[in-house]
């Protein structure tokens, strides 16, 4: 058999539990050395889907295809695959070196390799200083790390990694996302990682696919995804639900263009231009917080202009989220600084039409 | 101190504290004074034996001699025999198969767990004679062997469910990494589950060995002259002229004393077996 340009294929699963479809038709490829992002909320299937592709569950339809080989009745050793769980199923009787030696125990590798081998990973995640304890006496970025080393010690084609990075504080998180992204370079091995962050997923991601209620309702590139998606509520879960939205009715002759928030907007000639040309009457405007301003008052706003009121902040680390209300709908805008305004004040909530997202009102597909 | 809204009920609190500690200390008194009772006829002279219960002037351990001439010292180890005997057999038997039941799809495996403890409900005097006449007809009765398998029998359904609990509670993506690393079965059950469930393992062994250790129906009649274990010779401890009360307590403070110590050492765990299922960890 000749050796296909992907070195994992999964075709047409599908998993039901208790007359539940929990996959339903889940279909993709990865080419070696790529990392895929399996993004969607709790419950979803991500689990299920990576014990699928590694051998711990049964398939009722579909292929998997590792290699040129299909793997749909190989145990899960002879796969040639390895699992980070998510919930780390470190062997807490033993040792950190014991944990990650066990796979090339398994293979029966001999002591001088098992040594070396377990030196350079451990080296690689920064854990040599804790070989000798107990996997259960871990702190949780520890065990984290281990079980990542565990799964790494193993030689597979494809490592696949459940929720690595959740059930950690944010600055672990956020060191080990960091340097996650140099392990994958280093390594240039295949992964699949499946999250419940966006953020994980458009930062760690080749490409990324959406994964909701045991279906694929979209995938590409991280950048295709964020900028394009398909509708209004993978856009509201890519921003974990702060996605800054207005309703906008034009009449049918596409003369007037009225915008929920308030009477007191403003939309430039060229944005008017493009809103006319939609086909539908109503449409949701959306935007990211990263896109919209928020100021005091704002000269030029080349999109659609919102006279609102600053109601708060919160710190986000480097950035502070600003928020301002109209007419019950609130605007979030992600920035470095404070704007010099107290609460309560006036201010302008600015969305550009350069990252703006239309979406119609009546089925929420994206319309732009 | 301050006369205040709360003055009553601490009064109150303290009242009742102190009731409390009442109580318990005349429940500690109404188990402890037996046990006294036996330690100190134990000590006693033969001479002083109904000098009363409580009285200690000298300590002497002619009483325990007088045992060790009445084979009270074979008796505890025939005991010791039997109770590890059956305990080992019942521990391997159910540590093998509480994982099976815990982590293998057993058809009908609710109706089978079910079946296993019902062994336990109805009444062992309405097995003894079918098990008296085999054993006798096949040679066990009188050995230890005999004995050691009845044991077995005995505890191996508690012990399922005891060890059962304890595997349950342990991720089953544990097992599952394990697969992946590319061990086998065994590996996964003696090198990872087994150092688990140390603690269900003994706790399951303590409640065993205590029941195996007071038994006395099965004993009193699949023994031999030989065999003997304690509760049998306790049974049978009338002397030549009335009751020896010195012997028979000597023989009760080296029976109760492995007991106690088994208890004591495996106190933490036995009351983690007794609340299995509820607690988790």
């Amino acid at each position: 058999m000749s050796k296909s340009e992907y070195i994992i294929q999964v075709k047409n699963i599908v998993k039901t539990y208790n007359g539940r479809k929990v996959l339903n038709d889940i279909s993709f490829a990865l080419k070696r050395g790529e990392l895929l992002a399996i993004l969607g909320p709790p419950g979803s299937g991500k689990t299920t889907l990576l014990k699928i592709i590694a051998g711990l569950i049964k398939q009722d339809v579909g292929d998997i295809i590792i290699d040129g080989r299909i793997v749909n009745d190989l145990p899960p050793y002879e796969r040639g695959v390895s699992l980070v769980f998510e919930t780390l199923a470190l062997y807490p009787n033993m040792s950190v070196y014991e944990n990650i030696a066990s796979p090339l125990i398994a293979e029966k590798k001999d002591k001088e390799y098992i040594d070396k081998r377990v030196g350079e990973i451990a080296k690689l995640l920064k854990i040599e200083h804790i070989l000798d304890r107990k996997a259960d006496k871990l702190s949780g970025g520890e065990r984290q790390r281990v079980a990542i080393a565990r799964a790494l010690a193993k030689e597979a084609e494809i490592y696949l990694l459940d929720e690595p990075l959740s059930n950690l504080d944010a600055k672990i998180r956020y060191a080990l996302r960091t340097e996650f992204k140099k392990l994958k370079s280093i390594l240039g091995k295949t992964i699949i990682l499946a999250t419940s962050d966006p953020i994980d997923a458009l930062a760690l991601g080749d490409n990324v696919i959406l994964l909701f209620n045991g279906a694929i309702i979209q995938e590409g590139r991280p950048s295709d995804v964020y900028y394009a998606p398909r509708n209004i509520s993978i856009a509201r879960y890519l921003t974990g639900n702060v996605l800054n939205e207005v309703s906008i009715s034009i009449d049918s002759y596409g003369k007037s263009v009225s915008v929920d928030a308030g009477q007191e907007f403003s939309i430039d000639p060229y944005f008017l231009k493009v809103l006319r040309e939609v086909s539908e009457t109503s449409i949701t405007l959306a935007s990211y917080a990263d896109a919209c301003i928020i100021d005091k008052s704002i000269e030029s706003c080349s999109g659609i202009k919102i006279a609102g009121e600053f109601i708060g902040y919160e710190y986000r680390g480097s950035e502070y989220l600003i928020y301002a209300r109209k007419n019950g709908r609130i605007f979030r805008s992600l920035r470095t600084n404070l704007p010099n305004v107290t609460f309560g004040e006036k201010v302008d909530v600015c969305i550009p039409h350069t990252n703006a997202l239309l979406f119609s009102s009546k089925t929420g597909d994206l319309i732009r | 101190m301050k006369r205040n809204q709360y003055t009553r009920p601490l009064i109150l609190y303290r009242v009742r504290k102190l009731l409390k500690f009442a109580l318990l200390i005349a429940i500690l008194i109404v188990y402890l004074i037996p046990i006294y009772g036996m330690f100190s006829l134990a000590f006693k002279p033969r001479a002083e034996i109904y000098s009363g219960l409580f009285e200690l002037t000298r300590i002497t351990l002619e009483n325990f001699e007088e045992a060790y001439r009445y084979g009270a010292y074979s008796a505890i180890t025939n005991s010791i025999i039997v109770t590890v005997g059956g305990v080992a057999i019942a521990l391997v038997l159910a540590i093998l198969a509480s994982y099976a039941f815990s982590r293998f799809a057993i058809k009908g495996k609710n109706i089978l767990m079910f079946y296993i403890l019902s062994t336990r409900m109805m009444p062992p005097i309405t097995l003894i004679i079918p098990i008296f006449i085999m054993f006798f007809n096949i040679g066990l009765k009188g050995t230890y062997l005999g004995l050691i398998l009845v044991y077995a029998m005995m505890s191996i359904p508690l012990s399922i469910w005891m060890i059962k609990s304890f595997i349950d509670d342990i991720p089953k993506d544990i097992d599952q990494a394990a697969l992946i690393d590319g061990h086998s079965t065994m590996f996964i059950l003696f090198k990872i589950i087994i150092p688990m469930v140390i603690p269900g393992i003994a706790a399951s062994a303590a409640f065993a060995a205590i029941m195996l250790w007071n038994e006395f129906l099965f004993a009193l009649l699949l023994s031999g002259v030989d065999t003997k274990p304690t509760s049998v010779l306790l049974s049978s401890i009338r002397g030549e002229r009335g009751f020896n009360w010195g012997r028979v307590a000597a023989i009760e403070v080296i029976y109760i004393l492995p007991i106690i110590v088994l208890v004591f050492w495996l106190q933490k765990y036995m009351l983690r077996g007794l609340t299995f299922g509820t607690v988790r960890r």
